[in-house]
């Protein structure tokens, strides 16, 4: 069988046939216009939108009510779920800020707030917390929980000691009543404090440099705002919140015997 | 409407409005203010009480943890023994003033029978003078009212609001003006009144 002769391919075009309507062949020499390649179906390219949105007043009123919800947002993870407070005082001096007095270095700590913050539920004994000061309404407080209600706690120094009455100005302080049948009348024992219900007793670690309820007496619950989780002292060094106080400090706080209370019965509906 | 909600996106996108706006309320409650019922006779003759009808007031959470309040005021604040409820009570003594723990017009023996039966005044003093950071609160309704006579002076920073109005009973709706509505009856002896 003779080889087949190879496919011609015809180099040039087929001629087309110029009609007076028909547009020129595009030669190179004339630059290309943007309007060469005209769609099938034309449609007006899309309007352009301003920076305000077709609909000004609409959408800036929805950006401002989320904008608002927001900041809402995060006072409430503030206020329920973590908070982060710096620590200026060196009342918790081995535990918080165990460098103020040396170097100045502040610690900052990690709150969490309780379940149902203010209400003061779920705090035990050794938990450290900040709570709003019952003498100064508009700061924050750091100090460790010894007492709850219904303990005993006996002091080592402090207003329970003192033989001066009323010195906290009609605050409950959790002493014993005047006992008339005692040969000369006194507290049924000095220095032994009942913490009434609903109040909690605070301690500083660093009892030497501490106002806390040695001094102004037992604290009411709803002052408390969280329990101290984590201390921060600078980038990579996070320590979880502990006791660090040696045996002298601990030596110098306040011996509780655990108890119970009862709500008065005045304060029954 | 009903095939747009059919979808379920569209549900989801309306719990996401809604819990935003119940956040918006919560936190405009705490802490610029608002309308909530109230209940219980101690501020009888100011917010009244009915049987079935709770009256409403208007409070200020700007005033809380005691900005800006002051004698004759009417607050709420949080119970120092009972944290969970709230108590609304006048302000009767600022840090700095004496109060007397006992009634106007009971007779000085009834501190002696407080302790037994526990119901008035378990302080054991007379006169007091309102420690730094705390006020003393008392129901004007001074027969039914468990106030600062029981627990004690109120921290500040339990005050949770300032109450502005009573609205809802609308017979005795009226602002609450500080010293418009407690009068000062006699110029020396300095007892607080309520007009009527």
């Amino acid at each position: 069988m003779p080889p087949k002769p190879p496919i011609r391919i015809p180099k040039t075009s087929a001629p087309v046939a110029r009609t007076r309507f028909a547009p020129p062949p595009p030669t190179k020499s004339t630059p290309r216009t943007p309007t060469r390649s005209q769609p099938s179906h034309p449609t007006p390219p899309p309007p352009r939108t301003p920076w305000y949105g077709t609909r000004p007043i609409r959408s800036g009123l929805i950006w401002t009510a989320n904008t608002v919800a927001m900041g809402c947002a995060l006072l409430w993870v503030r206020d329920h779920h973590v908070d982060v407070l710096s620590i200026k005082g060196v009342s918790m001096a081995p535990t918080v800020n165990p460098e103020l007095h040396e170097t100045g270095k502040k610690d900052w700590v990690i709150v969490r707030p309780y379940a149902q913050s203010g209400h003061g539920r779920g705090v035990e004994r050794g938990d450290v917390v900040t709570f709003w000061k019952t003498h100064k309404p508009e700061e924050c407080g750091i100090k460790r929980v010894v007492g709850l209600e219904g303990d005993t706690v006996y002091v080592k120094r402090g207003y329970a000691l003192d033989k001066q009455e009323g010195k906290l100005g009609g605050m409950p302080d959790g002493l014993g009543s005047l006992d008339p049948d005692a040969v000369d009348g006194r507290m049924e024992e000095v220095g032994k404090v009942v913490v009434p219900y609903g109040h909690v007793w605070v301690e500083g670690d660093n009892s030497r440099f501490t106002l806390d309820s040695r001094d102004y007496g037992p604290m009411s619950k709803g002052l408390l705002m969280g329990r101290v989780v984590w201390i921060w002292r600078g980038w990579g060094e996070w320590v979880r919140m502990g006791d660090e106080r040696g045996k002298k400090e601990k030596a110098r706080a306040s011996r509780v015997v655990e108890g119970r209370a009862e709500l008065p019965a005045v304060f029954l509906e | 409407m009903a095939p747009r909600l059919a979808n379920p996106h569209e549900w989801s996108r309306i719990a996401f409005n809604l819990s935003k706006v119940a956040l918006v309320v919560h936190i405009f409650q705490r802490y610029i203010g608002g309308i909530s019922p109230t209940a219980g006779m101690s501020m009888v003759p100011t917010i009244p009480v009915h049987y079935h009808k709770r009256p409403y007031i208007l409070y200020s959470s700007l005033h809380r943890r005691g900005r800006g309040v002051k004698v004759g005021d009417v607050i709420t604040y949080k119970s120092p023994v009972v944290a969970s409820s709230q108590g609304c009570k006048r302000i009767v003594g600022m840090p700095g003033d004496f109060v007397s723990v006992v009634t106007p017009g009971r007779r000085d023996e009834d501190i002696e029978a407080v302790d037994v039966d526990g119901r008035w005044a378990s302080l054991g003093q007379q006169v007091v003078q309102v420690p730094e950071g705390h006020c003393w609160v008392a129901g004007d309704n001074l027969e039914w009212s468990r106030d600062s006579r029981l627990f004690g002076p109120v921290p500040l920073g339990l005050v949770t609001g300032k109450v502005l109005a009573v609205m809802l009973p609308l017979s005795d709706a009226k602002w609450l003006g500080g010293e418009l509505d407690v009068k000062d009856v006699q110029e020396k002896e300095h007892e607080w009144v309520i007009k009527r």
